[in-house]
């Protein structure tokens, strides 16, 4: 353990090396072959992987003590100062071995896919470019590294999207991605810009780091008692409108059509990164969010207005453009990544658990059901090719029975939405799927000694490889 | 330990491209450009080191560093008061190092752009160095309008001459512009100069003196409010601000590449510096009373550029359009009345000088490749060109304030200052600031655009295009190493100008 947390650095600047020699080898023409440089790229990844296994495994064993670093005083701003420096516990461990994972095997599968492209180091340099990124962005110190890492994430994803410029609409594709990410990091700046305003007014700046995940969660209980209420929500919404353009949900959810229409592993990279983007932001600010019942229920709803639409979207489509289905699919799985957290709600026991975890099975009972079909789908008569998307031909098989019955009903529930969610839906899923979701915790944290914290970890992990293991599903699609 | 500081002079830095340009126009080298070229790239590389060498000893200890041009041991025109005296603190002294750094780059670069009259560029461009620096380092005011009106000068024959076919037009209405401005300057400075002398019988021009007049309060609210509105248009022509910005961008679009280059970073920059020297320093309580309407200057001036950068089909253009966005954000951080606000504003200063230099490089080398502005003609060079393309990423990144970048700290500052800034209409400030930030997106899509217009897609042409290479390639990558290095590291540029900022934000409080 002493030797991992010693040498933390390692594992951001492994990366960064390995980007270095693809760079190289991409803009000067060395003797070394290409395909020598893409294997110094996959050991030097195999070693992070180790690397980040053994420290998500020593931080889910063990250790209290979480190892918080700061490396340097970046710049001013007046008389405050941000800071650069890292911030590790088991979700962040937890996270960045996914990242790596998730990387890997991303170059691995390239190495046959773009055997041929005359750009793959360049590629190969850009994804370890955007894993260096995204464990600076997992384990920021601050919210304000943690903002300007996620621009950064955003730039390698265009990067990589661009890869192939040569091709006018794969630009202009990246171009209006970047675009709607720049949206995303005006709100996100501009709720820092009004908290750092409140700072400086409140003089609440804790032992010198800006905006600290250390103490974020005195310093947000400070902006609720000095902050008038519509202060507050301002700040929180334009957080959350901020992390809704970061991971491309609704409604900038066009992210996803728009990475759809490259290589497929391009694609899974990018979801991956924007789902990440989203969990990390809201778990991170969850001690703000988590001091107003509203901004819980805010969240909630957003996130079952997103599943409603992306689903009646969906059934619209009638699986006809299969590129577009499984972005609405990734949609209903980005807001619910987002609403997780969420239920995760950091003072355990307070009233509002209960109904948190009702709607976070409900949540996982919807996706399991639309996930599973749809990729069992995907995998069963679909093809999807480079830049061009490919519409499904035939309706023979008992799925698309099932769901051209469904569809045909479902269609009717926006006549009468509001008075069929408001009458039934919603205590129908509070009431019967609340009792369930309190038994299961139950029995869960039974198994785990009573410790929420256990069952909280164990549940991460389960939503990490369920996203992996989805993500592969759809490579599997795209490949077919 | 060997002395460095008796070495360093600052009349030895502004004065000595002034003998550099009298050896070039001698009849010593002929009229071979070859050794012209290579003596001039050689005096700006030990003129550039020499800079580094005040920002070595400022680094080292000395506060500021105080020259005085004399004749026979008398300063200059005593019995007036003018002297022609010379002084740097860490925010000058910095202005002048890259100064020099962009001039060397300039005559590196200008060995493709510039075909003919060789002799006569250099000695102009030597001319326009030595003038940039007095502007920075003067002392006293009458100095320092001399620099100003005598950087006309050059300035019009290096756009006569070396511009396309409307440059003679455009080099009247640069002088035209100019010379208005430095009328509204002199002016104001008369005012100053003769309103001092009766009320205190002291006679000196001096700019310290001025503060000194200003702190007793010696002046009446009118003249003080003439004079502010003198030296702001004066400076605003040159800034510049929209609605007279129109003499900027023609400048840009009729001029070649390397004036482009210095207009862009140098001289507009200039305007920047008297604006904080003149205006807000000598006047703070007028700066206080229309910091509310300098905002909204600012905003209008961010806006209108944003959006006209959309219309535009000519690259250079769109590059011109930038700057005065720059501009826009430089003029809101200074109306924030607060010391983040003002570091931000000079740190978007230095970020400009590099990134405008950086854009009309980029714009340049392409319309040499393309022998064509028109956004229309151009596409597809990033095939050819991949080492260019992934340089002007760097480029392209840096307009838009990525995190590290040498834009973003000032961005940041900037914005943060300004929704900090405390006017009797609390929303002004906020509604401005998420204004200006909102148009960052919209200078992102520009940006971004332009790049694909440029190196993206297939060129249909059958010409063969070549990687940049050697002397363009050095130059290219030196501003992107800065570009990254303030972007990394801001606090280096942040602490050599905090004891400025720290004295405007005194003398806003006093």
């Amino acid at each position: 353990m002493q030797f991992l947390t010693d040498n933390i650095l390692l594992i951001y600047f492994l990366p960064l090396i390995a980007a270095f020699i693809s760079f190289c080898g991409f803009f000067f023409k060395f003797t070394i072959s290409s395909s020598t440089i893409k294997i110094y790229s996959l050991i030097i990844n195999i070693i992070v992987l180790i690397y980040s296994a053994f420290l998500t495994y020593f931080f889910i064993s063990d250790s209290n003590t979480l190892p918080i670093l700061n490396f340097a005083n970046w710049f001013n701003i007046g008389d405050l100062s941000v800071s650069l420096g890292l911030y590790l516990d088991k979700f962040a461990s937890i996270f960045i071995f996914a990242i790596v994972l998730m990387c890997f095997v991303i170059q691995v599968i390239s190495l046959q896919q773009l055997k041929e492209n005359e750009k793959s180091n360049l590629y190969f340099g850009l994804i370890n470019m955007l894993l260096f990124f995204m464990i600076g962005f997992i384990s920021s110190s601050n919210l304000i590294q943690s903002v300007i890492l996620s621009i950064l994430t955003g730039i390698c994803i265009y990067l990589i999207m661009n890869l192939d410029f040569e091709k006018i609409n794969i630009s202009r594709y990246a171009e209006k991605f970047i675009i709607i990410d720049s949206v995303g990091n005006f709100f996100l700046l501009s709720a820092i810009v009004i908290l750092i305003y409140f700072i400086n007014a409140y003089g609440l700046n804790y032992n010198g780091e800006l905006l600290g995940y250390k103490n974020f969660a005195d310093i947000s209980a400070d902006f609720y008692v000095y902050m008038s209420d519509i202060n507050f929500h301002t700040i929180c919404i334009l957080m959350l409108a901020g992390i809704a353009a970061k991971s491309g949900l609704l409604p900038f959810h066009s992210k996803y059509l728009l990475i759809g229409e490259n290589y497929s592993p391009i694609i899974f990279l990018s979801y991956f990164s924007l789902f990440v983007t989203g969990g990390i932001f809201v778990f991170r600010l969850l001690p703000m969010f988590d001091l107003q019942e509203k901004i819980i229920y805010c969240i909630f709803t957003y996130a079952l207005i997103s599943l409603i639409y992306a689903i009646i979207c969906l059934f619209v489509l009638k699986r006809k453009n299969l590129l577009k289905s499984i972005s609405y699919i990734s949609v209903i799985f980005g807001t619910y990544y987002m609403a997780f957290p969420a239920t995760m709600t950091v003072h355990s026991g307070t009233p509002h658990t209960e109904t948190n975890l009702c709607l976070y099975f409900t949540f996982i009972s919807i996706l399991v059901i639309f996930i599973s079909v749809l990729t069992m789908k995907s995998l069963y008569k679909s093809e999807i090719c480079c830049y061009k998307s490919v519409i499904t031909k035939s309706y023979v098989d008992i799925f698309d029975k099932a769901f051209s019955w469904f569809s045909d009903n479902i269609l009717e529930i926006p006549r009468n939405i509001t008075k069929i969610f408001d009458k039934y839906i919603f205590p129908l899923f509070i009431n019967i799927l609340g009792y369930s979701a309190r038994v299961i915790s139950w029995f869960i944290s039974y198994f785990q000694n009573g410790k929420i914290q256990n069952y909280i970890l164990y549940t991460v992990i389960f939503i990490i490889l369920m996203l992996i293991l989805y993500l592969m599903f759809l490579m599997g699609a795209a490949e077919v | 330990m060997f002395d460095f500081l008796s070495l360093l002079s600052l009349n030895i830095l502004i004065f000595s491209p002034i003998a550099a340009a009298i050896i070039t126009a001698s009849p010593m080298f002929g009229s071979n450009p070859i050794y012209i070229r290579r003596f001039t790239k050689t005096f700006a590389t030990f003129h550039f080191l020499y800079s580094l060498l005040f920002v070595a000893c400022y680094n080292l200890g000395a506060d500021t560093f105080y020259d005085e041009l004399t004749v026979s041991g008398n300063s200059w025109l005593s019995k007036l008061g003018i002297n022609a005296a010379f002084g740097a603190d860490g925010f000058t002294i910095l202005l002048c190092a890259f100064t020099s750094l962009i001039f060397l780059l300039t005559f590196i670069l200008s060995k493709t752009m510039i075909r003919t009259k060789h002799k006569m560029y250099y000695t102009l461009m030597l001319l326009l160095l030595s003038t940039s620096l007095g502007i920075f380092c003067a002392k006293d005011m009458f100095v320092f309008l001399l620099f100003w009106q005598a950087e006309l000068i050059p300035m019009y024959l290096l756009i006569f001459q070396w511009g396309n076919s409307k440059s003679q037009n455009i080099a009247m209405k640069y002088v035209l512009f100019n010379f208005t401005g430095s009328i509204l300057l002199f002016a104001a400075m008369i005012a100053l100069y003769y309103y001092g002398y009766h009320s205190n019988e002291t006679l000196s021009s001096s700019i310290d003196f001025l503060r000194i007049y200003q702190a007793d309060n010696i002046f009446p609210l009118f003249l003080q409010k003439f004079i502010f509105w003198c030296f702001f248009i004066g400076f605003a022509i040159k800034l510049p601000i929209v609605p007279i910005h129109t003499c900027y961008t023609s400048i840009q679009t009729e001029s070649a590449t390397p004036i482009n280059i210095i207009s862009s970073s140098i001289l507009i920059n200039t305007a920047a510096y008297g604006l904080i020297r003149f205006n807000l320093d000598l006047f703070p309580e007028m700066f206080i009373e229309y910091a509310p309407n300098i905002m909204i200057l600012a905003i209008i001036s961010i806006v209108w550029t944003s959006l006209c950068v959309f219309k535009q089909k000519d690259i250079v253009k769109i590059s011109a359009y930038i700057n005065i966005f720059y501009m826009g954000i430089f003029l809101l951080g200074l109306s924030s009345l607060n010391k983040t606000g003002f570091d931000g504003a000079i740190f978007v200063m230095f970020a400009n000088m590099l990134i405008a230099a950086a854009l009309s490089i980029l714009v340049g080398f392409v319309s040499q490749y393309f022998k064509t502005k028109s956004l229309h003609e151009i596409s597809g060079l990033g095939r050819f060109t991949p080492r260019f393309m992934f340089l002007s990423y760097t480029i392209i990144f840096s307009i838009i304030g990525i995190p590290f970048t040498a834009s973003f700290a000032g961005f940041f500052n900037v914005f943060t200052g300004a929704f900090s800034a405390e006017f009797s209409n609390e929303l002004l400030p906020k509604i401005c600031t998420c204004i200006a930030i909102l148009s960052i997106i919209f200078i992102y899509s520009c940006a971004l655009k332009l790049f694909n217009i440029v190196f993206c897609g297939t060129n249909n042409t059958q010409k063969k295009f070549y990687d940049i290479t050697g002397h363009r390639l050095m130059a290219i990558l030196v501003i992107c190493f800065c570009i990254i290095l303030f972007g990394c590291f801001p606090n280096i540029l942040l602490d050599f100008y905090n004891n400025v900022t720290d004295m405007l934000v005194e003398i806003l409080r006093v």
